[in-house]
């Protein structure tokens, strides 16, 4: 093996170089937000796989990107050439990880919400902090859930409540009743009448309305706590219903704060939150101040 | 006399771009007739012939398809 180079050691530490299980290669872990990269960098990545690693290129279960197969003696360039494009290394260990979303109302027809710049503030926000274990978020745009927020540790889903806003532009043809999962609307008396309690908040009667006579009263996020995988895999549980862009943030922190207070060495949230319980934990979140 | 463009068992998004074809040929304030599937169909096509600035005039249903009025709108 070559000599140790001027690697930064801390860096290294904070992850991105994963040591493979064959001698002396690592496999190069890359930030990549939401898995959003841009066609400039993409060329310059199969370069950099082409170059020092074996020419494949690994796209990670979370929209990440690795280059596996890079020799330690080559990692110091590797990483230079990646700090150049204004990539980081990407988290492992107990860190708060890649935030991953859908492609929101970015593109998507059934999106409801703004995923994108949503994911991306809490990814600027929180990456890389260290925490008791790994803390992944997953931001998705409508209740069709393709992010799957409720498995991850932290997870918004954009949800928005329908409401007959201009009644006399309806037609009566009854579209937004047969489209509704949730069987929330009923006609009556030639109008749309939705019953809040079935409704899922998913934009569907909204969408399919021919007239726009039906429209969007209220627009936020759920959040979920707690989700994980693994061995013992949980779904999060709904910890907060309609919370606006504005809340998430301080949410986040304040969930970071009681999860630091209170979970011991190397439990993940979701166990804490098995421990304890939710209704406890609501109540933890009230003395960390912003919940 | 209003022309008919039946689309029952045309996937999307070819309903869609035949739709748009159609409605393309329309002078104005004249209407398209579109027969259209329930599920994605019915909830795609009206929306996006909205969004493109058509008008949905009406929207009814016949024998498991839903039969759908569109109209160019006049400046």
């Amino acid at each position: 093996m070559s000599e140790p180079s001027k690697l930064d050691l801390t860096a290294m530490k904070a992850g991105g170089l994963i040591k493979q299980r064959q001698a002396d290669l690592f496999s190069v872990r890359l930030r990549i937000p939401l898995g959003n990269v841009t066609s400039e960098d993409l060329q310059e990545i199969a370069e950099l796989a082409n170059v020092f690693g074996s020419g494949r290129v690994h796209l990670t279960m979370r929209q990440g990107i690795e280059i596996p197969d890079v020799k330690f003696s080559d990692l110091d360039a590797v990483t230079a050439r990646i700090g150049k494009l204004g990539i980081e290394l990407g988290a492992c260990g107990a860190r708060f990880r890649v935030v991953t979303a859908c492609q929101g109302d970015l593109i998507c027809s059934h999106a409801i919400g703004n995923t994108q710049e949503l994911g991306l503030a809490i990814d600027r926000a929180f990456y890389g902090q260290q925490v008791p274990h790994k803390v992944k978020v997953g931001v998705t745009g409508c209740p069709n859930s393709c992010a799957k927020p409720q498995e991850n540790d932290i997870g918004f889903l954009a949800v928005a409540r329908p409401a007959l806003t201009t009644p006399q532009d309806c037609i009566d043809c009854g579209l937004c009743a047969d489209v509704c999962p949730s069987g929330a609307i009923t006609m009556t008396d030639g109008l749309p009448v939705i019953d809040h309690g079935l409704c899922s908040n998913d934009g569907k009667c909204v969408f399919a309305c021919p007239t726009e006579a039906l429209a969007f009263e209220r627009r936020g996020w759920n959040a979920y706590v707690g989700g994980k995988w693994g061995r013992q895999p949980q779904i999060g549980l709904l910890l907060k219903e309609f919370i606006s862009d504005d809340e998430v943030i301080p949410l986040i922190q304040s969930i970071l704060d009681t999860y630091r207070r209170l979970a011991d060495k190397r439990e993940r949230l979701g166990e804490l939150l098995g421990r304890i319980g939710l209704e406890v934990f609501r109540q933890e979140l009230g003395k960390a101040g912003t919940a | 006399m209003t022309a008919v463009l039946d689309l029952r068992g045309t996937p999307c998004p070819i309903n869609y771009v035949k739709t748009k074809l159609a409605l393309e040929e329309l002078e104005e304030s004249e209407r398209l007739e579109v027969w259209l599937d329930g599920g994605e169909p019915i909830e795609n096509v009206p929306r996006s012939a909205r969004d493109d600035g058509y008008k949905i005039v009406e929207l009814g249903r016949a024998d498991g398809y839903y039969r759908v009025i569109i109209e160019r709108p006049g400046r």
